[in-house]
């Protein structure tokens, strides 16, 4: 009994502190939050659909031609495709890609290159559907940091609008939104040895490597605060045909250097399944276990076999993050992403990759602090109605149950207090309605109370005597209140696990309430009620 | 037999004290009164709370609960020690009072059918008022350019609560569902003089910035909404199944679709906007009202189990007529902050209270009047069936 008792009042205690050491951000009606405006890159969507295209064309090319092609036979540029080939193959471009138009060929360093141009409204679907991808993508990975009540939604022809509710610190939101999450494994060039050909300027450094083969190539490298230098420095070079210079950290972190890689790169973060943290036992690191989804095995088995011995880039937002040898064909559809992250960083990466990459880089155009969507006066009288609403709820119970009410209602409390700590466990945002929906809770958490002290009233008609009375009501009411709370619960976890985004939150509070009433209506009102009986008060 | 005696023993703890003669005696009679062979009664042994049991039982007003209704004026059999306080009672619905519910089954029946069709035909005929949540609208930023700052509030006071924040001083961000588009529209306006002019009356302001917005639910989040309601009905009917009957099963998912129908039909002619918190609302109701049903069905249940007869409408009426005042009291716990709801909050809030007063008020009367009726209607359903094929298999012979 004493045990029971304990275990309510330290409870009760644990779930306050919660609240307190947490705390519950309130929502955008009530306080505001950040305001960002992005700006999706439709330029950038429409340069990577022609990327795309280009890469099945030069892998259609290769079917037919053989793999000997030194020369790049297929380039691109925006909305444009130059492909060099018999009029036979080019005839099957026409085909099989209509979402370009055949504007005729010209040459380009003696070489005849048939061109392909994408067709305006092929862009305009393209750049719609970037956005719309970004918006679903953007909510998705909003979704993944908890249920924060965010407001997201498209403005204008690119630009989407975020509303976060109470971040002090916008930066890790940004880190979050803004990120591209694409990921792409490209081949690494070893047969070239471009960077050797190279001057670099004064502050850049060159360097050797054995690359596939045991070939000996260069790459360039600058010390890690220099990495603009390289950037700039790289843009002004002409890579080989077919090839393009990406910049990625040195093997031992500290410095910034070159790879020469395919440009087209033949898989990418679209064929993701799922993306976890993993600790690597040996180094203590947390590493990103990525799976692919089928097509993407298919593909990365097929690039891992035909370039055995060469080294497979992984690339993330244009930046390499390592490039291990191929030793054998890869099958079952696994990578790895390592580099030095802390677990921290491991984790927002997952998850950013979870949820997905954006189809184009955003922009952050704009951002704000925004003022809460209600009014002061609004927020005072919601307030006051939900006390209000509850305190009439604890008046009724006192007045009909007597003492039995008042510890109903003590356990009310306790399913409040349970219900606050999960949320604020979870990162929940509290809004008004949500205010108003933990008053309506108030009136149904004390139906567990109200459906035993009914019980017991039944079999004090029938019994005349209180403990044993009291006993049987609640032995009765249990069987009842676990079906009607399981059903609940039930129909709580399948909206959880179908829907999405506000309804996703509801249902998760919806879930923890019910707990909560087991928790506190049932076991924590028994505890106190059995004591009081001990010390024979009672009425109901 | 033997299987309540299991019972018995299992229940009943053997007295580790020896008790006075005396209360040894009520015990007994207390047992005697267990009529329905309910063995549920834990006694207590222990000599402290004996005491209390000591006197007599007394003559008291029939106790048979099930037949007879009782006053709820009841004397207390056990003479309380000051601390103790009575087990006398007020309560809304007087306990053993039996109401024949099922009698009005039919009617219930036409009721919630013109209801239902009432509903369907509002929601598929596209007259549910969709706020900008669903249906997205434009967004504005403008700044204010007369002298001093102006307060937020008399921009709420120009265009409503909702969606009007401050971002920075003297500007605002507001968003305006597409119905002012349209009427701007109209009377040959864009949306952004519309606006400027509506604010002249309490000053001097520029709009920045005008665009268009999406909804925050686009037609991908709206799917796989319904589709989380639809799964969760689904389950929770599996769920039933399990746990209960069939039966009952049928008759509770039609009441979900029922109650969240219909209510969402009537806040539609009250002019309740769907919202994301006014869709809660709504689902919030498919639980307390799953709730309801799945108590009455409970007692039903336990009800059978103990009689171990057939279905009859007497057990579906007792059921329901004993779990009226919870259901009564529940109601009412609900109700209290619903009401303050309604009456003091604004617009969201208001909307919220307008809901779950409707649902409230339907889910009750669905759990009491047609849940049940639809499970026991099913069964007399195939009883019927099946004694017209026992009467084709007798005539034959």
């Amino acid at each position: 009994m004493r045990i029971r008792l304990a275990i309510v009042v330290i409870s009760a205690i644990v779930f306050g502190v919660i609240i307190w050491w947490k705390g519950i951000k309130l929502g955008l009606d009530l306080k505001g939050g950040s305001y960002f405006l992005l700006n999706v890159r439709q330029d950038i969507a429409v340069r990577k659909f022609t990327e795309r295209i280009a890469s099945e064309i030069l892998s259609e090319y290769k079917k037919t031609y053989g793999e000997q092609t030194t020369e790049s036979p297929v380039r691109f540029e925006d909305t444009k495709i130059y492909v060099s080939a018999s009029p036979d193959f080019i005839e099957k471009i026409k085909k099989d890609f209509p979402s370009f138009n055949y504007e005729g060929s010209a040459f380009f360093e003696d070489k005849e290159y048939h061109i392909f141009t994408l067709r305006e409204e092929e862009i305009k679907e393209i750049e719609e559907f970037a956005v719309n991808q970004a918006l679903s993508t953007i909510r998705a990975r909003v979704d993944e940091f908890g249920i924060a009540e965010p407001q997201i939604f498209r403005y204008g022809k690119s630009n989407i609008v975020v509303q976060l509710p109470g971040i002090q610190d916008p930066s890790q939101a940004k880190r979050i939104i803004g990120r591209t999450a694409l990921l792409e494994f490209r081949i690494v060039d070893d047969e070239n040895d471009f960077f050797a050909t190279i001057t670099p300027e004064e502050g850049i450094y060159k360097g050797t490597e054995i690359g596939a083969g045991g070939k000996t190539v260069s790459y360039l490298w600058v010390y890690e605060k220099d990495y603009e230098k390289l950037a700039n420095f790289i843009k002004k070079l002409n890579p080989p045909p077919g090839r393009i210079i990406f910049i990625g950290k040195g093997e031992k972190g500290n410095i910034w250097r070159t790879y020469l890689l395919e440009s087209i790169s033949e898989i990418t973060g679209e064929f993701l399944r799922n993306a976890v943290v993993r600790m690597n036992t040996i180094t203590n690191e947390p590493y990103v276990l990525i799976s692919f989804n089928s097509e993407g095995a298919k593909r990365f088995e097929k690039i891992t076999g035909e370039n055995v011995g060469k080294r497979l880039a992984i690339i993330l937002d244009e930046k390499v993050f390592s490039a291990p040898v191929i030793r054998e064909k890869i099958s079952g559809g696994v990578a790895t992403i390592e580099g030095r992250f802390t677990i921290e960083e491991a984790k927002e990466l997952a998850a950013v990759l979870r949820a997905g990459a954006l189809p184009a880089p955003v922009e952050f155009e704009e951002e704000r602090t925004v003022g809460p969507s209600l009014g002061e006066d609004s927020i005072k009288k919601g307030i006051i109605a939900s006390v209000t609403g509850a305190a009439l709820v604890a008046l009724f119970m006192l007045s009909y149950y007597r003492i039995s009410g008042f510890v109903a209602m003590i356990g009310v409390v306790i399913t409040i207090l349970f219900t606050l700590s999960i949320l604020s466990l979870f990162g929940a945002t509290l809004t008004l309605p949500g205010i108003a929906g933990l008053a309506l809770t108030v009136g149904m958490a004390v139906d567990n109370n109200i459906i035993i002290f009914e019980r017991i009233r039944e079999e004090l008609l029938r019994k005349q005597v209180i403990k044993p009375a009291v006993e049987a009501g609640h032995k009765l009411g249990m069987a009842t209140i676990i079906d009607a709370n399981l059903t609940t619960l039930i129909a709580a976890l399948f909206i959880f696990q179908f829907g999405t985004g506000p309804v996703r939150g509801f249902a998760l509070t919806l879930s923890i309430g019910i707990l909560g009433a087991m928790y506190g209506a049932v076991f924590c009102s028994k505890a106190i009620l059995d004591s009081l009986l001990q010390r024979r008060v009672f009425s109901i | 037999m033997a299987e309540k005696d299991k019972f018995k023993k299992k229940i009943f703890k053997e007295p580790k004290v020896e008790k006075p003669h005396e209360e040894k005696e009520v015990e007994k009679k207390i047992e005697e009164k267990r009529e329905d062979g309910k063995v549920t009664t834990q006694l207590d042994t222990k000599k402290q709370d004996t005491k209390v049991h000591t006197t007599p039982v007394q003559p008291q007003p029939k106790v048979q609960a099930k037949t007879q209704p009782i006053t709820p004026k009841i004397q207390p059999t056990v003479k309380p020690t000051p601390k103790l306080i009575t087990t006398k009672f007020f309560s809304f619905f007087p306990y053993g009072k039996i109401i024949n519910f099922l009698k009005f089954r039919k009617i219930a029946y036409a009721i919630s059918s013109a209801l239902f069709a009432f509903s369907l035909f509002i929601i598929f005929s596209g007259r549910v008022p969709l706020s900008t949540d669903f249906k997205g609208g434009v967004s504005a930023t403008i700044k204010y350019e007369g002298e001093g700052t102006i307060d937020i509030g008399k921009i709420r006071e120009v265009f409503g609560e909702g969606n009007i924040q401050s971002i920075g001083k003297n500007e605002f961000l507001i968003k305006l569902p597409l119905d002012f588009v349209e009427k701007a529209k109209a009377e040959g306006k864009d949306a952004g003089t519309a606006i400027i002019e509506k604010l002249e009356k309490i000053g001097k302001f520029k709009t920045e910035k005008i665009e268009s917005v999406g909804s925050l639910i686009g037609a991908e989040l709206r799917k796989k909404g319904i589709y989380a309601v639809i799964f969760s009905i689904i389950g929770i009917s599996i769920y039933i199944v399990l746990r209960f009957e069939w039966r009952f099963a049928v008759g509770a998912a039609i009441s979900l679709f029922h109650d969240s129908l219909i209510t969402l039909g009537i806040a539609s002619v009250l002019g309740v906007e769907l919202s994301l918190p006014t869709l809660a609302a709504i689902l919030a109701l498919i639980g307390y009202s799953i709730n309801d049903s799945i108590i009455i069905a409970d007692r039903i249940r336990e009800k059978l189990k103990i009689a171990r007869i057939a279905w009859t409408e007497d057990i579906f009426n007792r059921a329901i007529s004993e779990t009226l005042s919870r259901t009564i009291i529940t109601f009412l716990t609900v109700l209290f902050p619903t009401l303050t709801i309604t009456i003091f909050g604004t617009t969201t809030l208001r909307d919220i209270g307008i809901i779950f007063l409707i649902g409230l008020i339907i889910g009750t009367y669905s759990s009491i009047f047609v849940v049940s009726s639809l499970a026991y209607d099913i069964y007399a359903l195939q009883k019927k069936k099946k004694e017209k094929e026992v009467q084709k298999t007798t005539q034959k012979v």
